[in-house]
């Protein structure tokens, strides 16, 4: 008779740094042992459960479903799920013993365990399991009575004894006395292996992570350790000879398989109902809106968006998707009530529905967007939408009413599956074998982050003897294949950063949840990709910076300029906005700020939304490795014929001038180019997606080739396409989503250009975000005209603020604005691409509305200064901050003894302020202010404080221009002077050196000085070793680029100097001069600078 | 009163250099370690990770030096790692990847203690009044050294000697410095030498007050010193009676060292010099800053802040004695150590102390010299059984020539008053047991001496040797309880006869035939046969990460001829032992 086995008691890698396989060696492994079924029961939930139930669906194996219950005295008792009853009653145990405590110290009481044991067949554990804990605790007599409570509790029908051989001394003691127990009690016993991985092979990385979990080393570890390689899956003919003598335990584990049928895919999700008004269904609720929506949006539909809103309907409503559409709706419109921006970004804003539904901001049908990125009837997947939110407490505030709206228990953020990556690998592992801080330290930085398992066998031994290691080392040799190992195996739980689930009813019955690191929040066992594979909806809230800047300074521009600005109605091709974008005059515009987007722009010259959305596309890794970038731009400048790989292929690239730039032109391409089906380019849309994978796209790529071949595309233009769409992998966009966010793009473009004052305002309130230091913003804005005033005790609040400045008050300029037209009429002619709702974005702040103004070609309202704001006074607390402004507001301090006795401050925190000058306006330098606070005893009460006797004047020496520049960088971060390079402008250029202004004026290969503050130095991975950096003076900003080599010999000027003087050939192209870096020295200067942004 | 200050400037980065010659030329970096934070702060250095404790013992780079961990802060570099780019104040981590050649490491407890130690001697060497200030700083009375290095020149003498250009330099504040007594400087020089010798490079400063002495041998290193002195190193800087407030007052404030949070007041403050803080009122300063702010008016005024205490003398006791003849023979040697160790216990029982540790000096003819370090397990005033140690010892490692002299260096401590259990097993007297370890140690050498421990391991057999002492009271049931549970193996029922195992040390070679992996015939020494009963396989992987990597696969077998053995096969050697023979 053939020998039947299935393994009851199996870990993954999801019992995190105890299981060492991933579900699928675990599924593949099973199925090659010829294992019928296997039940996963992972420490305390079902994490890997999703994983391995789709890897054993395709291996062919049976995915029993289970989990370990850990009990109040830390033994572990695994359930297995029988039905569906069982399935939430196991989620809900977990999770009843997972909310209310700490991250990661879940308990399941007894008490919990009666409540939840219908449906659950009970084994009673190996080792860690509660009978053989009280069997070496007491002996028989207190194991029985385990066993007793557990058949009480699941009834005997439902208990089963596990015996377990993995070749131990002192094991057989203990499996007669289970043996005798299991006969005692009237329970079957069964044969399990308790495997922590899938072959024996793996055994020496579960030593390791046992390692990493206790914090010891192997040499440290003794008895921690397995002490053999015995805990794998067996096949079923191994375990009948290991079992001989019990060949009942090895028969029963078919009879208990066969108990647990519950599978995955019977999930009891349903996803949660939309409010309906009465006597409509869904998709009825859903048209109506739509058509509401579409007025609202188009005034006029036409036939053509007609007909896409009606296939769209269709296919949403064939899908059952209606509801999905309404709920995300409903959290739209609870922002829009409560004048939160939202916008859905992704592939969403390929829907007309979407768009419709002002869930998000691009017109699909005007920009010809391909819906079926977004949503198709072949793919049979739920659509992804993600909506972006403010950062900060308004995102919060929308995620906890969708916690309110559908309970505590119907809501929940997605799990973001931590996993070991090249670095927390080497050093994980590294630590575990005994290697030194040191040599760990130097190998990471070796290592990029751009990382293959498969090539970590290859680079990590040259890695090695570059550390002055030897690789063939027997502790060298195990780290490689350790590291090479644990690549990709989860580590922790983390959260996704806005991914919500919701579900109709209870979510715990569903999947456990788990309480997060963060206060308020719940988070489930599985992540985002686990939930799409199993059909769970996940809806995306995602705070994003720069909408918070938008959102501020909206009210601001109101507040300050009489403008009601409405982001959905801008001008559409303003070109004061485009002017500004030509000069790459974007230092804090959304997306387009950085240095490799400033050196692009005046290339690009873009004149249009459209080319908005290829500028945010196309500074992309995958553009960039793809050689696009370049084409692209010389095509657009007239300086490269427009061409195309097949003229069939003309219509899909004509847009981008004949190169592919979006993930939906390289859809296209491989469907029109290379015959791809739906499907076909469904997968390879898949392989460009947020899982890149080369291993598939170097599949598809031999599909592409014979594709284009059988249509005679062959040779280079073949390549071309393949380069295009095999870089990808790396990183690509939807047009869908570069065009999202070229609409934030534009809005805070045009509000840098015609409100500069409200928008640094806003932007500095957000910070931190986007890629310059307040510090450059400041000095950016100055140079625009901006005024910018210090903090000050008497009118500065929390946040930065916007006043009239005194020396422009009697400016007739101001106040002009009012009643120049509707806004309404103003936004008529506003392109049909680009349209923002959140018609309550200028969150109105009284009833009378406010008639915009236009004054389009005025750069800004003269008059108007930005103060900044208390949150940047270091050593400040915020509830000091909040003191000293409500006091202020009710009146202002005459003194610096006044102020600490009404916002009851610590004297450290007066020093700050006064080292700042924050006291000038009670008419006190910073060292008299310095002299009076140190004078005062914070120790006594505010009115003692108050009665104390006039300190006698300061002896103190005053500040110094450089000294009040040092106080302001050290206590604030930002200085409101002028720029410290300004102080030294004559010394600098009688050396010769010249201005960022002077140096746009050079001549190609012109030898040059340069020099300024760093604020910024990358070394991206696709600039092969090349270091770019970005130097600040008074006048503007100096582009660097240093090569490889000269980097290497001049490392430790370039990455710790502040300010660089940089002397080397100009290079200028296009309107972009980029100094080629020979030799850098550092500037002296008792000056500190802002820290720069680093990114090598 | 002339008070000395000998400061070792960067004293992390001299102490590790001192005790790993091969880092000399090195580039390295001093990361803080397990230095003391005081030490850390003087340097300029604060930190919340300061003073952490140390986890990972460096790679072979010798001298025990000790890899900093990525977060260390970088307190001192030397010259070359300072041309690669390196600084104090950066992290370790960013020190590597401004330098990846430069190496960083921490200063060993020990380096910097021995460091010390041999500072302290120096200074012990011509004062007994010493006082160990910090790590690396001793203070020591030079007032009454004069006469050692000649007589003090009269002020008429001075005076002319000036006149004639010597002994003097420029001051900071334009008048004339008047740096001491020459006297002073051949001590302060003398001082310098000494250090040299010992392995440091230091800077003394001498002065009528504590904290202008410290701040005199700061200065012989800082830019401000060079006005006074010239700035070579090794330099001395001696302020003369009077003079303290013309010389404080152009010192930047940091070479008064105050404290970090005062430092950072006075720099808010604006004051970088002494006479601009000794400007300010005292009575404002008081206010402001408290008792610390008044010391440091009064010591940027020149004035005193602190009265010099010396340390006590070194507790350590020394008798010894000169031969007119040398001694070649063991006996008659003992014989006269006897003696002086008598007289030693005699002293040690006016103390109430006995002898903890002896250290033998012996001259030998033709000048050779050596040490017999007597180290008891207890303290104990049993002159026989120092004697008996000293015998071992001088057997075992002959000095190789005949001795002219001997003294014997006494570390006391406090003999226990040994109070034996009345359940206990009796334990030997402290002496006695010491003489006995001693005695064994000698016969079989000292790393083979011990009792027996379990190690924290799997692997079968293993065992470890920890150092003896006395079980001082019985274990209790709960430790025997927690014991079974740390094995892991079921307690027996308490009526079970559980076989125990003889085990064969070294395993032996034993004649297998196995089928399938299992023995069915066993052969050991002629005995054994066929197999009747068994058990296992019991596998075991282990160490597979070491240089000893063990896998082996154990089976207990019933023989034919009555014997129960447990053979394994080890799967890395195939070859099949017995591991022993169950009685």
């Amino acid at each position: 008779m053939t020998d039947r086995y299935c393994e009851l008691h199996a870990h993954t890698a999801f019992s995190f740094l105890e299981g060492a396989s991933a579900p699928e060696d675990l599924a593949e492994r099973a199925a090659r042992l010829g294992l019928p079924a296997v039940a996963v029961a992972d420490r305390g939930g079902v994490y890997g459960i999703p994983r391995f139930h789709t890897a054993a669906r395709e291996a062919g194996v049976e995915a029993i479903v289970g989990a370990e219950a850990v009990l109040p005295d830390g033994s572990r008792l695994p359930l297995l799920v029988q039905d569906a009853r069982g399935y939430s009653n196991l989620c809900r145990m977990l999770t009843s013993g997972a909310l209310g405590r700490p991250k990661g110290e879940a308990v399941v009481s007894w008490e919990l365990l009666e409540q939840h044991a219908g449906g659950l067949f009970a084994l009673t554990g190996g080792e860690s399991g509660p009978l053989v804990r009280a069997l070496k605790g007491g002996g028989e007599q207190p194991a029985a009575g385990v066993l007793h409570r557990l058949v009480e509790i699941f009834g005997a029908a439902r208990v089963a004894v596990e015996v377990q051989r993995h070749q131990r001394r002192g094991e057989e003691t203990r499996n007669a006395a289970l043996v005798r127990l299991a006969q005692a009690v009237g329970v079957p016993v069964v044969a399990t292996q308790d495997a922590l991985h899938a072959a024996p092979a793996d055994g020496p990385l579960a030593d390791a992570l046992a390692c990493i979990r206790e914090h010891h080393t192997l040499d440290t570890a003794g008895r921690l350790l397995e002490p053999n390689r015995a805990r794998h899956l067996r096949s079923p003919g191994e375990m009948a000879r290991l079992f001989a003598d019990l060949p009942d335990a090895v028969a029963a584990t078919c009879r208990v398989a066969d108990a647990c049928p519950f599978r995955l895919h019977q999930l009891p999700y349903r996803f949660p109902s939309a409010r309906l008004e009465e006597g409509r269904d869904e998709a009825e609720e859903l048209r109506v809106r739509v058509e509401e929506g579409a007025r609202e949006r188009y005034f006029t539909v036409t036939p053509k968006v007609r007909l896409q809103l009606e296939r769209e309907l269709s296919l949403i409503g064939k899908l059952g998707l209606a509801g999905y559409f309404l709920v995300v709706h409903d959290i739209v419109r609870f922002c829009r009530a409560r004048s939160i921006l939202a916008q859905g970004r992704g592939s969403a804003a390929n829907s007309a529905v979407c768009y419709a539904l002002s869930i998000t901001a691009v017109d699909p049908v005007a920009m010809e967007l391909l819906f079926e990125r977004f949503l198709s009837e072949e793919r049979g997947e739920w659509p992804d939408i993600d909506i972006d939110l403010p950062s900060g407490d308004l995102r919060e505030e929308v995620i906890q009413h969708v916690y309110r709206t559908y309970g505590e228990r119907g809501a929940a953020m997605t799990a973001n599956v931590i996993t070991y990556k090249r670095r927390s690998a080497i050093r994980e592992v590294g630590k575990v074998l005994g290697f030194s801080a040191e040599h760990l330290d130097r190998l990471s930085a070796l290592s990029g982050s751009w990382e293959f398992a498969a090539h970590v066998r290859e680079e990590l031994p040259e890695h090695l003897r570059i550390a002055g290691l030897a690789p063939e080392e027997r502790r060298a040799r195990l780290l490689v294949e350790l590291v090479a190992r644990v690549m990709h195996l989860p580590r922790h739980l983390g959260q996704h950063s806005g991914g919500m689930v919701l579900a109709a009813g209870r979510l715990d019955d569903v999947v456990p949840l788990e309480p997060a690191s963060m206060p308020g929040r719940v988070v489930i066992q599985w992540d985002k990709d686990d939930c799409a594979d199993l059909g769970i909806i996940k809806v995306d809230l995602l705070g994003l910076g720069m909408l918070q800047v938008l959102q501020d300074a909206v009210p601001l521009i109101k507040e300050h300029e009489g403008v009601a600005i409405d982001l959905a109605h801008l001008p559409p091709d303003d070109p004061g906005v485009y002017d500004m974008l030509c000069r790459a005059d974007t230092v804090g515009v959304f997306q387009i700020e950085s240095r490799a987007q400033m050196a692009t722009l005046p290339r690009m010259k873009p004149q249009r939304f459209y080319d908005l959305v290829v500028e945010v596309a196309i500074i992309r890794p995958g553009p960039i490795v793809g050689k696009m970038v370049h084409p692209y731009l010389n095509r657009r400048a007239g300086c490269e014929r427009v061409i195309y790989p097949h003229p069939d292929l003309e219509p899909i690239l004509k847009r981008t001038l004949g190169v592919p730039l979006f993930q939906e032109q390289l859809m296209r391409v491989a469907m029109v180019a290379a015959g791809f089906s739906g499907g076909q380019a469904e997968e390879l849309r898949r392989a460009m997606g947020a899982k890149r994978s080369v291993e598939r796209m170097a599949k598809l790529e031999r599909q592409l080739r014979e594709g284009m071949a059988e249509r005679g595309i062959e040779g280079p233009a073949a390549d071309g396409i393949v380069q295009g769409i095999t870089s990808f992998a790396l990183y690509g966009f939807p047009e869908s989503h570069a065009a999202s966010f070229a609409l934030i793009a534009y809005a805070s473009a045009y509000l840098r250009a015609h409100h500069p004052a409200c928008f640094l305002a806003a932007l500095l309130n957000a910070w931190p975000m986007g890629f310059y230091h307040p510090a450059t913003l400041v000095q950016d804005a100055k140079r625009h005209g901006v005024r910018v005033l210090p903090i000050d005790v008497n009118t500065s609040g929390v946040a930065c603020r916007v006043e009239v400045s005194p020396a422009v008050i009697l400016s007739p300029s101001r106040g002009g604005g009012a009643g120049e037209g509707s806004h309404r009429a103003w936004s008529a002619p506003c392109s049909a691409e680009v349209r923002w709702d959140s018609s309550a974005a200028a969150r109105p702040q009284n009833d009378n509305p406010v008639p915009a103004i236009r004054h389009p070609d005025r750069a800004t309202v003269p008059g108007l200064a930005v103060r900044l704001g208390l949150r940047f006074v270091k050593g400040l607390r915020e509830e000091a901050a909040k003191r000293i402004e409500e006091e202020a507001a009710k009146g202002p301090f005459v003194s610096v003894r006044e102020v600490a006795a009404r916002c009851s401050l610590r004297n450290d925190e007066l020093a700050a302020l006064a080292e700042i000058g924050a006291f000038a306006s009670l008419g006190q330098t910073r060292r008299s202010a310095l002299w009076q606070v140190s004078a005062l005893d914070g120790r006594r009460p505010p009115l003692a404080q108050a009665m104390q006797p006039d300190p006698p004047p300061s002896q103190l020496p005053e500040m110094t221009l450089r000294e009040r520049y040092v106080a302001d960088y050290l206590g604030s971060g930002v200085t409101v002077g002028r720029h410290p390079l300004a102080l030294r402008r004559m010394e600098l250029a009688g050396r010769g050196i010249l201005s960022a202004a002077q140096l746009a004026r050079v001549r190609d290969g012109q030898l040059v000085r340069v020099a300024g503050v760093v604020i910024v130095r990358q070394r991206p991975y696709t600039a092969k070793g090349m270091c770019f950096m970005t130097l600040e003076d008074e006048t503007g900003f100096a582009n660097i680029a240093v090569m490889p080599n000269n980097f290497d010999l001049q490392r430790a000027v370039i990455t710790t100097s502040a300010l660089l003087e940089v002397e080397g050939r100009a290079q200028a192209r296009d309107g972009v001069v980029t100094v080629l870096a020979g030799r850098c020295r550092p500037l002296p200067a008792a000056t500190p600078a802002s820290p720069s942004r680093d990114f090598h | 009163m002339r008070i000395a200050s000998l400061w070792v400037p960067d004293f992390p980065l001299q102490a590790l250099r001192r005790s790993t010659p091969e880092l000399a030329e090195a580039p390295l970096a001093v990361a803080a370690g397990p230095l003391p934070r005081d030490l850390i702060e003087r340097v300029g250095i604060h930190s919340p990770q300061a003073g952490g404790a140390r986890g990972v013992i460096c790679d072979g780079m010798g001298g025990g030096s000790v890899a900093a961990t990525p977060r260390d802060l970088i307190v001192c570099v030397s010259a070359e790692a300072a041309e690669l780019g390196v600084r104090a104040g950066m992290t370790a981590a960013q020190a590597r990847q401004v330098a990846p050649a430069a190496l960083v490491r921490v200063t060993p407890e020990a380096a910097a203690a021995a460091a010390d130690e041999a500072l302290a001697d120096v200074a012990g060497g011509f004062s007994p009044r010493v006082r160990r200030h910090a790590l690396g700083e001793v203070l020591l009375d030079v007032g009454g050294l004069v006469p050692r290095f000649g007589s003090e020149p009269s002020e008429r003498e001075f005076t002319s000697r000036e006149r004639g250009g010597h002994g003097g330099s420029r001051a900071p504040g334009g008048g004339r410095e008047r740096r001491g007594t020459p006297r002073e400087e051949s001590i302060a020089h003398e001082l310098l030498r000494a250090c040299r010798r010992v392995g440091l490079e230091a800077r003394v400063g001498i002065a009528a007050s504590v904290g202008v002495a410290r701040a005199a041998a700061r200065c012989a290193q800082s830019s401000v010193g060079a006005g006074l002195a010239p700035a070579r190193r090794g330099d001395a800087v001696v302020v003369r009676l009077g003079e303290e407030c013309t010389f404080m007052a152009p010192l930047p404030l940091v070479l008064l060292e105050p404290p970090p949070d005062l430092a950072a007041m006075l720099a808010r403050w604006g004051l970088a010099t002494a006479s601009e803080l000794a400007r300010l009122p005292r009575q404002e300063v008081a206010l402001r800053l408290g008792q610390d702010g008044v010391a440091l008016h009064r010591l940027a005024c020149g004035e005193e802040t602190a009265a010099f205490v010396p340390d006590p003398l070194r507790e350590v006791l020394r008798e010894g004695v000169e031969l007119d003849f040398p001694l070649g023979v063991l006996e008659p040697f003992l014989f006269l150590a006897s003696g002086i160790l008598s007289r030693l216990e005699r002293r040690l029982e006016l103390r109430g102390e006995g002898f903890s540790e002896v250290l033998l000096e012996l001259h030998l003819e033709g000048g050779g010299h050596r040490e017999c370090r007597l180290k008891l397990v207890a303290p104990t005033r049993e002159v026989p059984a120092v004697l008996a140690l000293a015998r071992l010892q001088l057997e075992a490692s002959p000095p190789g020539a005949p001795v002219e002299g001997v003294a014997a260096l006494v570390t006391p401590g406090r003999v226990r008053l040994a109070q034996g259990s009345l359940f206990g097993p009796a334990t030997p007297a402290p002496g006695k047991l010491s003489t006995a370890l001693a005695r064994l140690a000698a016969l079989v050498g000292p790393d083979r001496v011990g009792a027996p421990a379990v190690p924290d391991t799997h692997r079968p057999g293993a065992w470890d040797l920890a150092p003896f002492a006395p079980v001082e009271e019985r274990a209790t049931e709960r430790q025997v309880h927690d014991s079974a549970r740390w094995v892991g193996e079921l307690r027996p029922a308490p009526c079970a006869l559980t076989p125990v195992l003889r085990a064969f040390r070294p395993p032996r070679r034993v004649e297998v035939v196995a089928v399938g992996g299992r023995p069915v015939v066993v052969r050991k020494d002629g005995t054994g046969g066929l197999v009747v009963g068994w058990a296992g396989p019991y596998r075991f992987v282990g160490d597979w990460w070491g240089d000893e990597p063990c896998a082996r696969q154990e089976f207990d077998v019933a023989t034919e001829d009555g014997s129960l053995l447990r053979v394994y096969f080890d799967r890395l050697e195939h070859r099949w032992f017995a591991d022993g023979i169950y009685d």
